[in-house]
């Protein structure tokens, strides 16, 4: 059975996002520490995992924590791991990562480590929804409060057909061939990582913003922080659709 | 691997050499290794509950910062405590170091400038082989390394668990380390003298359990141990152990060889680790405390000579026992003591035990710890910068102030300044789902039990005189607290049982609580809780009498108490008082998870 290294799980979570996150953004983002990068080249633990893609999805894709925990305790080693608790209940309850049936008992199994299916079904998960294992009929996968304004997903022959006028900010995520090469009229060029490093934060205000890119992973990432940052209107679109 | 590293991998518990470290020992009162006395409960801030594992050195010198700014310092806080998160993963050249991009200027820097704003600089380790987080910098094998490190830090506190400890199975460690920690079924021993007399005992038909948690199964006696305490299932106040013994009428006295016939496994209730004692007129010994060989597995029993032993004419008591959860541990944590001993003589560095109840420490903690855990957390949800966490009033399991309560509430006997302090572990005021009313239970109910007082949250979203400040700089409750006398508080009404309310474990909350603590200026505090979600309304009261014979022998002026024509009750809360000429102190209404907590004096 072939395992996946820590380093090769983190290229195919981050690998969505190409060069956005390198393992020294990623350690001062705090989504992996010390111990992940002394570890890069060892197969990674299911409970390293779930750590990991937590607190991805939330500092990254800002996914709000379920706070009701409860669901997770049918997970009989949950409490094995104090500090790991929050992550394997949330990665669970949010369907990313799943259980094993042993003598009738559901375990997370902690010291697992993963095998390279395993570790594409999950990041699989972590980026469409669709694809998260239902835990109970009404479970929110994104928590909602009031005040988060949910970015909303277009259709590519939407962005193509329209010409967005001033009051709309249109950004293109790809890079600067295709940007030029695939022109989106009145659009302009932004690379994601200066988004979320919040470089450009006093250009959203007061405007509706669409972002688009090729598959519609890095345009949600960046649509999700500047939804965080304003109360504007925020689409997203992968022309790829 | 060079030499130096070689001597620190130990291969298997400590052998004991004295008894002083056995169980037999444990209510002795007696401390080892010059622990000193009379630390009242802990005060101060710990990075766990607000930050977790993202706590920095700048956040922690905002907190010190909010601490002085807040006068916080002048109620009390005072320990500024780093828990996990803070270590480099692996150790560099043998030694621990901080983490570089969280901690970049080094544990001293850090301390000194905790210290010249007059606070106190608190850190954590473990007593395993790596933090629970996994780095690999658990003091195990370091200790003599890592006291010097922490007196280089200058440190005032340190929080000690047990992650991946090896002699026992604890957090993280190898499930078959249970093997150290409790005995092989056993079906048989006989004794045998010179002459060849033999007695033969088994375990079910001449056996008996002395203590808590043995049973005998078919042929044999199972689960030879301590109880693991970690949960909220079982009391704190039955006996937390068990040893299966065998009473004898030997007619020769002499010496006799004791054969055991066991089974082993490397798995809870069935190990491979023995102790046999022996108790008669003239001794009262631990004979053997050893590994014995593997049999081929738990259900194929095998017979060995196992120690000889000076038995007298008459009564002869075997015991056949493992208190080797409790013994491992307590020696663990007395080698860390000894080294800070060693390191700085006189130190008097708060030493808090955070094994989280496993080894149930309330029976040994005192004699080389300032207070020990009772539970695993109050939440497993903790904070981060920008997030306040998830906290709750009850769970199924540890999480939540009243599940914590329930079990410290009736362990106020194991608690006091010549031993240490119960800990319900940190607050978790501030978390998101804790309301103000339960926010001011849980500071009522930790002031009330002595417990140590640990701020978990982010202090820069705290004002002078706004709610949250207003409950943890409660100064009333503070001195309570922080009362000389030093005892905890003890229930004694429980409004669903009828007796025993100070000792018997109650966890169903659809009830109200009464607990009364004695203090050192002749008053009583008195603490009403409703446990509830549902307001409570009734005759809630506690009487005179009923507080003299609750905690009479613990007051410093029952007599004066007792027959005082009236008294002013304070509320600490409403800052009101009132005179009342009754003797019995009454609460008709307790708004849902709320408290009613008031100090009562004598006039």
């Amino acid at each position: 059975m072939n395992y996946i290294t820590t380093i090769d799980f983190l290229k195919l979570l981050f690998l969505r996002i190409d060069d956005v996150i390198s393992i020294e953004v990623a350690k001062k983002k705090l989504i992996i520490d010390d111990y992940d990068i002394e570890r890069l080249n060892y197969c990674i633990t299911r409970k390293q995992a779930a750590r990991i893609v937590h607190n991805y999805i939330k500092i990254i894709l800002k996914e709000h924590d379920e706070k009701d925990i409860n669901i997770a305790t049918v997970l009989k080693d949950l409490y094995d791991c104090n500090v790991c608790v929050n992550h394997v209940a949330q990665v669970y309850i949010k369907g990313i990562m799943d259980y094993i049936i042993i003598n009738g008992d559901y375990i997370f199994d902690m010291n697992r480590y993963i095998s390279n299916d395993e570790a594409n079904s999950i990041v699989e998960r972590v980026y469409d929804i669709e694809k998260r294992i239902i835990r109970v009929d009404n479970v929110v996968y994104i928590e909602t409060d009031n005040s988060y304004n949910k970015p909303v997903l277009i259709k590519s022959s939407y962005v193509r057909s329209n010409v967005f006028d001033d009051t709309i900010l249109l950004i293109d995520l790809r890079n600067e061939a295709e940007y030029i090469n695939d022109n989106i009229c009145n659009s302009v060029n932004m690379r994601l990582i200066d988004i979320i490093n919040s470089k450009y934060d006093i250009l959203f205000k007061d405007k509706t913003i669409v972002i688009i890119c090729n598959n519609g992973y890095q345009s949600l990432i960046a649509a999700n922080y500047i939804s965080d940052i304003t109360n504007n209107k925020v689409m997203y679109c992968g022309l790829n659709d | 691997m060079d030499k130096k590293n070689m001597l620190r991998k130990k291969t298997k518990p400590d052998e004991i050499n004295d008894n002083k470290y056995r169980f037999d020992s444990f209510n002795n009162t007696k401390v080892l290794s010059n622990k000193k006395k009379n630390h009242l409960p802990a005060m101060g801030w710990n990075s766990w509950n607000a930050f977790g594992s993202g706590n920095t050195e700048k956040l922690t010198k905002e907190m010190a910062d909010k601490i002085i700014e807040l006068e916080l310092d002048k109620l009390g806080y005072q320990y500024i405590v780093l828990d996990d998160g803070c270590y480099k993963s692996e150790r560099v050249d043998g030694h621990l170091s901080n983490e570089t991009d969280k901690f970049p200027s080094g544990f001293k820097t850090l301390s000194d400038y905790i210290h010249n704003k007059g606070l106190k600089f608190g850190m954590y380790n473990d007593i395993g082989t790596n933090l629970c987080a996994g780095a690999a910098v658990g003091t195990c094998g370091y200790e003599d390394i890592d006291a010097q490190s922490y007196i280089d830090w200058d440190i005032d506190y340190i929080k000690v668990d047990n992650c991946y400890y090896l002699w026992d199975n604890a957090t993280f460690s190898d499930e078959k380390n249970a093997k150290y920690v409790y005995a092989p079924k056993i079906r048989k021993i006989k004794l045998i003298n010179e002459l060849g007399d033999c007695y033969s005992l088994s375990a079910s038909k001449d056996g008996y359990i002395y203590g808590n948690g043995p049973y005998i199964t078919e042929d044999c006696c199972v689960n030879i141990g301590t109880l693991d305490g970690t949960g909220p299932k079982e009391s704190p106040n039955s006996l937390t152990s068990g040893e299966l013994r065998f009473d004898t009428d030997i007619e020769k006295e002499g010496e006799y060889h004791i054969i055991v016939e066991y089974a082993t496994a490397e798995k809870v209730e069935v190990g491979s680790w023995i102790q046999i004692g022996v108790i008669n007129d003239k001794l009262n010994q631990v004979l053997f405390d050893n590994e014995v060989p593997n049999s081929e597995n738990e259900d194929t029993f095998i017979e060995r000579d196992l120690a000889k032993v000076l038995l007298c004419k008459g009564k002869n008591t075997i015991r056949i026992m493992n208190h080797r959860r409790q013994e491992n541990t307590l020696l663990s944590y007395n080698t860390f003591l000894e080294n800070l001993n060693i390191a700085k003589p006189n130190h008097d560095i708060i030493f808090s035990i955070c094994e989280w109840g496993k080894t149930q420490p309330q029976t040994w903690g005192y004699k080389v710890g300032d207070s020990w855990r009772i539970l695993n957390d109050i939440t497993f949800q903790v904070g981060a910068d920008g997030d306040y966490g998830v906290g709750a009033w009850s769970s199924d399991y540890t999480p939540g102030i009243a599940t914590q309560y329930n079990k410290a509430v009736i362990m106020d006997e194991y608690a006091g300044l010549d031993k240490g302090w119960n800990d319900p572990d940190m607050l978790i005021i501030g978390m998101n789902n804790i309301t103000n009313t339960m926010a001011k239970s849980h500071m009522s109910m930790w002031c009330m039990m002595n417990s140590p007082l640990m701020l978990g949250l982010d202090l820069r979203r705290v004002n002078k005189n706004d709610e949250i400040y207003n409950i943890i700089a409660n100064k009333d409750l503070i001195l309570f607290n922080q009362d000389k006398l030093g005892i905890q508080a003890k229930r004694i009404y429980c409004s669903i049982i009828k007796e025993n309310c100070d000792k018997e474990y109650v966890t169903d909350n659809n009830r109200v609580d009464i607990v009364v603590k004695p203090l050192f200026d002749g008053g009583v505090a008195i603490a009403f809780y409703n446990l509830s979600g549902e307001t409570k309304r009734g005759e809630f009261f506690v009487s005179v009498e009923q507080i003299i014979n609750g905690i009479g022998k613990k007051m410093i002026n029952s007599v004066d108490f007792m027959n005082a024509n009236c008294y002013s009750i304070y509320d600490v809360w409403s800052k009101e008082t009132k005179i009342i000429n009754e003797n019995e102190f009454v609460v008709n209404e307790i708004e849902p998870y709320g408290n009613i907590t008031i100090k009562v004096m004598a006039k």
